[in-house]
């Protein structure tokens, strides 16, 4: 569910990471305090994919989706990114994509600088054969425009 | 207006292609209202409305909470139509320019300039030391005008004239001051 990474070393041996919290959790198991069932991570991963790889979803649900995932304290796993972006692709808009990318970059530096390297090493594959650039390939790692910021206005 | 009303008129096919920058010129008359310009919002002008973003209002925004704004940044102009076009298709035939072209169509600010910092320290630390010294030199200024004293009577030039010669009588400074300089046989300065 969520992306914390601990190492680089951790993320190339295995695959699937679990979150940091979760490694004190299951030691006494996973209590549920109240009467509903808990999703867990791998449901969670199949809801958004679901809910990205519908054949003909428009650009409305896809930037809900973007918004509702991005409030979320997680960073999605590189599968729902893929989808995400197919998503994109098919109501042919890049520039949602390379938004959504630099959503996920930002949110990603926030925690660790090893994240985004990884996720974009797991969605390379997704890319190329999509064409969509990454927010580094179009230059935008770094400010391009200095416009004046809402607030001052 | 009706979310779905909204969602229904967000077509992502077809948008409003303005050909000038300015969308209402105050010194023609009004426009004729037809089926395209009632899609034109009177805040927003031409541009497309393609999400729900905050509250389900057709206004743009930059927030990091928030990556998709529900309308795009710019009208589509006929040179972004093209590029429109161009999109449907392969995506690898699109150059890094026109990919950039379409996102500041879509979108104001990338995330790194709106998350850029301000440099607001630097005003804020050039101001502070600017008020510091001129109240400083206000205060200076109003003791010197406020508590402006007459000189006392020994600084008079009679009264130091005076004062030297109790202090070459006295051999003040024999050595290397005063009274050095002093030549005492002929009672005049030394040569």
């Amino acid at each position: 569910m969520a992306l914390l990474l601990r190492s680089a070393l951790a993320q190339a041996l295995t695959k699937s990471v679990r979150p940091m919290w979760a490694a004190a959790m299951t030691s006494t198991g996973r209590r549920n305090m109240s009467s509903h069932k808990k999703e867990t991570d791998e449901e969670f991963d199949e809801r958004w994919k679901a809910y990205f790889d519908r054949p003909n979803i428009d650009g409305w649900d896809i930037r809900q989706g973007i918004n509702h995932m991005n409030r979320l304290d997680l960073i999605p796993e590189p599968e729902i990114i893929s989808a995400c972006l197919q998503a994109c692709r098919r109501v042919n808009d890049h520039s949602l994509a390379v938004r959504y990318l630099e959503a996920i970059r930002y949110k990603s530096n926030a925690v660790s600088k090893q994240v985004w390297p990884w996720i974009l090493q797991e969605i390379r594959p997704t890319l190329d054969k999509l064409g969509i650039s990454t927010p580094e390939d179009l230059g935008y790692d770094k400010p391009e425009l200095a416009l004046k910021s809402v607030d001052d206005m | 207006m009706l979310q779905h009303q909204s969602r229904a008129n967000a077509s992502t096919v077809s948008s409003v292609v303005q050909s000038s920058p300015v969308v209402l010129d105050n010194r023609k008359a009004p426009p004729p209202l037809d089926a395209d310009r009632m899609r034109m919002y009177p805040r927003i002008g031409n541009r497309q409305i393609v999400g729900y973003g905050l509250k389900g209002k057709p206004e743009y925004f930059d927030l990091v909470m928030f990556p998709c704004p529900s309308i795009r940044w710019e009208a589509d102009t006929p040179e972004t139509a093209v590029l429109r076009k161009k999109e449907q298709g392969d995506w690898k035939q699109l150059s890094v320019d026109e990919k950039k072209r379409l996102y500041r169509a879509s979108f104001r600010q990338t995330f790194e300039e709106f998350t850029a910092s301000s440099g607001l320290w630097k005003w804020t630390l050039g101001w502070g030391l600017i008020a510091l010294s001129a109240l400083t030199l206000a205060y200076d200024g109003w003791r010197r005008i406020a508590y402006n004293f007459d000189k006392p009577s020994s600084m008079s030039d009679e009264k130091l004239k005076q004062q030297m010669q109790f202090h070459i009588a006295a051999r003040q400074g024999p050595m290397s001051g005063l009274s050095s300089k002093w030549d005492y046989e002929t009672g005049t300065w030394k040569k």
